[in-house]
Parts: structure tokens; C-alpha cells; sequence
């Protein structure tokens, strides 16, 4: 249609024009309900700010929060420059900041060079067991993934976490599913009871390498974590405890039930979420 | 500050006042930025419905983020940076190419009382041309025209919302300037 040749000017000109005819939204009034739902939650200060306030003081939840992060800074000095802040679920807390150097995997006979050989060990899940023994020893009902995709775990491990027994499902490797780099594994699966995702959700702006995103697995609550490295920390009752993100990868974070799960792969959000809608 | 506009008179004070937990200062600077936030939006998600919750929740997101603000850093490019990461996160989760609706009174060109009804109608069709084009490009360069062109951003505030350096909003304008040219000669 367009034999009309335009310039830079006219273009620029055509395009003003445009500016001028776009139908806007309606005026909006969003002061009521953004108060409203600041009022619901108020706004926690960075541990270093409250830390040093007289309206917050030491409390000890601020304080342990302040002894994990220095734990961090120590084993991770460069986490001092980008663990800037603090995305607190209840349940849930991640210091954004890179992960530290993956554990150092012991070095093998040279009679093994060839192999692959399990990466799993220096991931730190626990005990190596068989799923049967997790659903017995978990303490709470086991759901697992029934995406075909996925099909069974490879490896199941059982850990001790605060108040609860972390479940983990390991896949080794799996079709259109990438490795992680780090971690030797495709998909790593980790759930343990007693601690939820908060509805409300204390915003985080994200920088340019990630996205963190609210979504809904089943009807609950979840976030969706997209981009580069972070730390979890998981605070069950009043004890946090430092995850690291193993896969450096995607990470789908939801509850179901009475039961917080996680979802590292390096796969999309829809992937992600048509996996964990399929945990039975 | 000479030149300043109007809204961001008293601001740095409001922001303080926000960021110490006065909500009535925040609920202020909602009020002073809600219609420009939901604009933003817009363009980013091309639905008033999206463009409002965006709006909503970037507020509410800013306001847990106050911690961060950089005292003394103006509050509207922050905000609007905030209210771009928040549409384009819901933009992506719709998986949809959002073009941006025009008035009914530009698809009738029955505004242009200057023009011949034949000039209005040149001018019809070449908007719709060029709505189309910009719908069809990559949204890198469909955004860096609607902030200059249909929100009539300074390269500055460009650089701002789009998180680049101020000198990298030129060329990418002009980039995408060559771009809707190519797609337009095609539409």
C-alpha cells in the first residue's frame, strides 16, 4: 500500500500524529486499593536499615536474619555488592545475590575419567533413598510429578530441614530438558511440609537478568523465578536456613496443601507450570 | 528545579515521607503518577484492563521497594522502570503481540477539520499503516517509538524506563525507525 515514500521528519511527524489518536485507558484511580493493600502488609525496612532503627530495634528475627546473610557474605564475598535486598514470603525469604562457586566435586581415579559420574553427592540433598522409603520417612505425604515428560525420578534423597524432612527427586537427563552447567542434573525436585508461600507478595524490582513473577499452581500461591542465580533462604518457625539455588536455572516455586515445592530446570514458565500441575 | 514539571514539585519530600511509612504521602505520589503508570502500561500490554492491574501492582511493588530508592533520585523514572518490568512480565505471560487501539475519531478522520475529506482520508490510512507496522515489530523496537512518540519521552526518560545508557536510546531509536519503515513498505 505504501508507494508513499517518507523521510526521517515525516515519519517522525506521522508518528507524533499517531501519538495524538491512541485511545488510552480510562482514568484510573488506584490510590484506594494500592493503600489498602500497603495497609494489609506493612513494609518491612532492609535488615541493615532496621537493623539500625529505633522503630524496629534488634529484634531476633532481624538479627538471625542479619547472621544468615553474614554467613552468606562470608563463604561469598561478592554477594556483598548484589545481595541488596530482601524478598520475604512468609516461609519464604531469597536474597537475591550470585551463587557461590559450585562445591568442589572430589577429583576422580583417572581409571573413571571417562564415565559421567553422578554429580548428585556434592549437591548436598541427603540420604540417597528409594521412594518408597522417602514416602514413609517424610513425614507427610509425598506428591511426585506424573508429567510423562519427567516420567520417574532417577534418584530420591531425604534431608533434615527445620521442622521438617526435605524430599528430593533428581533427573539426570531428559529429553529437551538442558543440563545445568552446575549441578550435572536436569531437573531437581524439592519439597518439605510446614512452610507456605504468602499470598502477599512483598515486591521485589526485578533487575535486567531476572524476572520473578506471581503465578497460580493449582489454585495457590507461587512465584516463578527466571533468570540469574539467587539464594533461598527457607525460614520454617523462626530457623532459616541457606539454599542455594543448585541448577542456577528457572525455578518454579509453589505450595500445595501443607506442602512447599520447588522446581529447578532450565525449561520455561509454561513447561514449568504444566510439570507441577501434575504432582500427585 | 527550573523547567521541572509541576508534579515533581515537593516530590523528594513525599518520597521520604513514603519511604518512612507515611502512606498518605505515598497515596500522594499514586495520585500524582497513576494516569502517566496506567499510559505506560498500555502500550506495553495494549489492554486498559492489564494496563491498570499493572499499574496497581507496580505501585504496591515500588512502595515494598522504597527501601532502595536512591535518596534524592528523581521518583518518576524509578516508578516507571517498575511499571515497564511489571507490564512486559504480564505481556509475556499472555504470549500475545500488543498493538495499541486508536480513538474512533481517528479511524472516521473526522478530527482533521483542516483537511479536504480526501487529505483526512490519506491520513487515516497512513495511521493505520504505521499502527500496523508497529505491531509487527520486535517489542525492543515497538517500545522505544511508543515512549518517544506516543508518551513523548525526553531520550533521557527513554533511558530510564528502557534501563539503557542514555547514549544507546539513539541508536536504537533510529534502529528502530529503519525497522517500521522496511515493515511498513510491506503492510
Amino acid at each position: 500500500m505504501s508507494e508513499l515514500r517518507l523521510n526521517d521528519a515525516q515519519l517522525a511527524a506521522a508518528l507524533a500524529d499517531l501519538g495524538t489518536q491512541i485511545a488510552w485507558p480510562r482514568a484510573i484511580d488506584v490510590r484506594s486499593p494500592v493503600l489498602a493493600r500497603i495497609e494489609a502488609e506493612p513494609r518491612r525496612t532492609s535488615w541493615w536499615r532496621a537493623a539500625w532503627s529505633p522503630r524496629y530495634g534488634f529484634a531476633p528475627a532481624i538479627v538471625t536474619i542479619a547472621i544468615a546473610l553474614v554467613a552468606v557474605l562470608v563463604f561469598s564475598p561478592e554477594a556483598r555488592a548484589t545481595a541488596t535486598d530482601i524478598l520475604r514470603l512468609r516461609g519464604v525469604e531469597i536474597f537475591r545475590g550470585p551463587v557461590p562457586p559450585p562445591s568442589p566435586v572430589p577429583s576422580r581415579s583417572p581409571t573413571s575419567g571417562g564415565s559421567i559420574p553422578s554429580a548428585t553427592p556434592s549437591l548436598g540433598l541427603g540420604t540417597l533413598v528409594t521412594l518408597d522409603e522417602a514416602r514413609a520417612r517424610a513425614g507427610y505425604p509425598v506428591v511426585v510429578p506424573t508429567d510423562p515428560a519427567l516420567g520417574a525420578p532417577d534418584e530420591v534423597y531425604l534431608r533434615a530441614v527445620a521442622n521438617s524432612t526435605a524430599v528430593s527427586f533428581v533427573y539426570a537427563t531428559r529429553p529437551a530438558i538442558p543440563m545445568s552447567a552446575q549441578a550435572g542434573v536436569a531437573v531437581l525436585v524439592t519439597e518439605f511440609a510446614g512452610a507456605t508461600v504468602d499470598e502477599q507478595f512483598f515486591g521485589k524490582v526485578l533487575d535486567q537478568s531476572t524476572t520473578l513473577e506471581k503465578v497460580t499452581v493449582n489454585g495457590q500461591p507461587g512465584f516463578w523465578i527466571q533468570g540469574t542465580p539467587h539464594f533461598f533462604f527457607y525460614n520454617t518457625v523462626g530457623t532459616i536456613q541457606q539454599e542455594t539455588l543448585r541448577l542456577a536455572g528457572n525455578t518454579l516455586i509453589w505450595t500445595q496443601g501443607n506442602l512447599l515445592l520447588r522446581l529447578e530446570a532450565q525449561v520455561d514458565r509454561a513447561s514449568a507450570l504444566r510439570i507441577a500441575a501434575t504432582f500427585r | 528545579m527550573e523547567g521541572r514539571p509541576l508534579e515533581q514539585r515537593g516530590e523528594s519530600g513525599l518520597v521520604e515521607r513514603a519511604r518512612r511509612g507515611d502512606q498518605d504521602a505515598y497515596g500522594e505520589l499514586v495520585t500524582r503518577y497513576q494516569a502517566l503508570a496506567a499510559r505506560v502500561a498500555y502500550v506495553i500490554t495494549a489492554s486498559p484492563s492489564d494496563a491498570e492491574d499493572v499499574a496497581q501492582d507496580a505501585f504496591v511493588k515500588a512502595y515494598y521497594a522504597l527501601d532502595r530508592f536512591r535518596e534524592g533520585a528523581p521518583f518518576r523514572p524509578w516508578l516507571l522502570r517498575i511499571v515497564a518490568n511489571e507490564a512486559k512480565n504480564r505481556t509475556a505471560a499472555a504470549g500475545r503481540r500488543p498493538t495499541v487501539e486508536l480513538s474512533a475519531a481517528a479511524d472516521r478522520a473526522s478530527g482533521e477539520t483542516a483537511l479536504s475529506p480526501e487529505e483526512a482520508a490519506v491520513a487515516a490510512d497512513l495511521r493505520a499503516g504505521l499502527l500496523a507496522a508497529i505491531g509487527r515489530l520486535r517489542e525492543e523496537d515497538r517500545l522505544v517509538l511508543s515512549y518517544r512518540y506516543f508518551l513523548d519521552f525526553s531520550e533521557s526518560e527513554m533511558a530510564d524506563v528502557l534501563g539503557v545508557a542514555r547514549g544507546t536510546v539513539k541508536s536504537r531509536l533510529s534502529r528502530a525507525m529503519a525497522r517500521l519503515r522496511e515493515v511498513y513498505a510491506d503492510v
